[in-house]
């Protein structure tokens, strides 16, 4: 069970920069984390992300997932956070995560934050 | 076709006297990006594919200002949710959803994100929570299949994506889709006679709270000047002893 789930975008089997920020953010909340990522063919991402870190890496790999459509995405992204009790999913400020990740959020019944540039306190609650 | 129009009553961000919400008494405008979406409204009807535009807001009285310039844009008729609560974009969705399944609409075309709080969340959770389709960012709108789907190009950190919709479902637009017209004379004399039904949370048997509160809003810290240096010397001397980056 994972506090926090990363979703991690890529573009051509490769790791986009900004995920990069928000494992380090995941990193620092402390507790455990999971990294999440969507696509097909995956095999050369999943490679480079068990570097990092996390407690699993969890890959929804599949060819109707092969292009970010909101509603397959948002779906598997709720599936997994309650699968791995997340407390917490973390995107970046990118226009994927604005189109995949408020949908996920209404499917989990949670709030959601955008642009955030610090995190000063967290309590358990 | 019958569409949804949500707006949001907004700060003037022109107006660079303010900071926070509801500061003082600030003048308040139609978000922009939701005047895009009123305004392609206006034009999808204009080409003879809609029939009916109703707007949709959420505020005290004080918003029905901005009701009125959207009646005088050309919609045909607004609903007001009275509430003047804080409320987070989950909150507005969970309303909105209420809303939406009593007008039934067959799209919901509303601005990508609020130019107070840039939060760009409703229109996806709204989605979600109905599950409906979505295109957000949208820069161009079309219909096609005799209106059962919409072809949408959504402006996306790599460029330009075209996705095919099913309807009904949720339209986010962005800057590109059009420029709004100005309220004309003519237009602002029809608003007077086009109504504004409005409605409480506890009517629409809907009970939200939210879950994101502000805590404060504050301007970014002032920029120093800059400093000239005379050599690249003195420049990693201020690097180390007063910027302390090396």
């Amino acid at each position: 069970m994972a506090e926090s789930l990363v979703l991690i975008e890529h573009h051509r089997q490769q790791v986009k920069r900004p995920s990069l920020h928000a494992i380090t953010l995941a990193r620092q909340l402390g507790g455990e984390y999971a990294l999440l990522v969507l696509g097909h063919r995956l095999d050369g991402i999943v490679a480079s992300l068990v570097s990092y870190g996390a407690c699993a890496v969890v890959v929804a790999d599949d060819p109707a997932l092969a292009k970010p459509l909101a509603d397959r995405y948002a779906t598997v992204i709720a599936e997994a956070a309650r699968k791995h009790d997340a407390k917490i999913i973390l995107g970046t400020s990118s226009t994927f995560s604005k189109d995949v990740l408020p949908r996920a959020a209404a499917l989990l019944d949670a709030p959601m934050v955008t642009d955030v540039v610090a995190i000063e306190e967290m309590d358990g609650s | 076709m019958k569409i949804l129009v949500p707006f949001k009553s907004v700060p003037d961000p022109n107006d660079a006297t303010v900071v926070g919400a509801a500061a003082s008494t600030p003048k308040s405008v139609i978000n922009p990006f939701d005047e895009i979406a009123i305004e392609e409204a206006l034009r999808i009807r204009e080409r003879g594919e809609a029939a009916e535009i109703v707007g949709i807001t959420i505020g005290a009285p004080t918003v029905d200002e901005q009701i009125r310039a959207a009646l005088a844009m050309g919609i045909d008729r607004a609903i007001r949710i009275d509430d003047s609560r804080a409320l987070d974009p989950y909150a507005v969705a969970r309303i909105l959803r209420v809303l939406i399944e009593k007008e039934a609409p067959h799209v919901v075309i509303m601005g990508k994100q609020a130019v107070d709080d840039d939060s760009n969340q409703v229109g996806q959770m709204l989605a979600g929570l109905l599950r409906w389709p979505q295109a957000t960012f949208v820069s161009k709108i079309e219909f096609l299949g005799n209106k059962t789907r919409a072809r949408c190009t959504r402006e996306t950190d790599a460029g330009l994506e075209v996705i095919e919709i099913k309807l009904p479902a949720i339209i986010t637009t962005d800057l590109r889709l059009n420029e709004p017209r100005y309220v004309s004379l003519p237009g602002l004399m029809k608003a007077r006679r086009k109504s504004i039904e409005v409605l409480t949370c506890d009517q629409l048997g809907v009970t939200v709270r939210p879950l994101t509160t502000v805590l404060s809003t504050a301007r970014p810290p002032k920029r120093a000047a800059g400093t000239r240096v005379e050599s690249v010397e003195e420049l990693v001397t201020k690097l180390r002893q007063d910027a302390k980056v090396l």
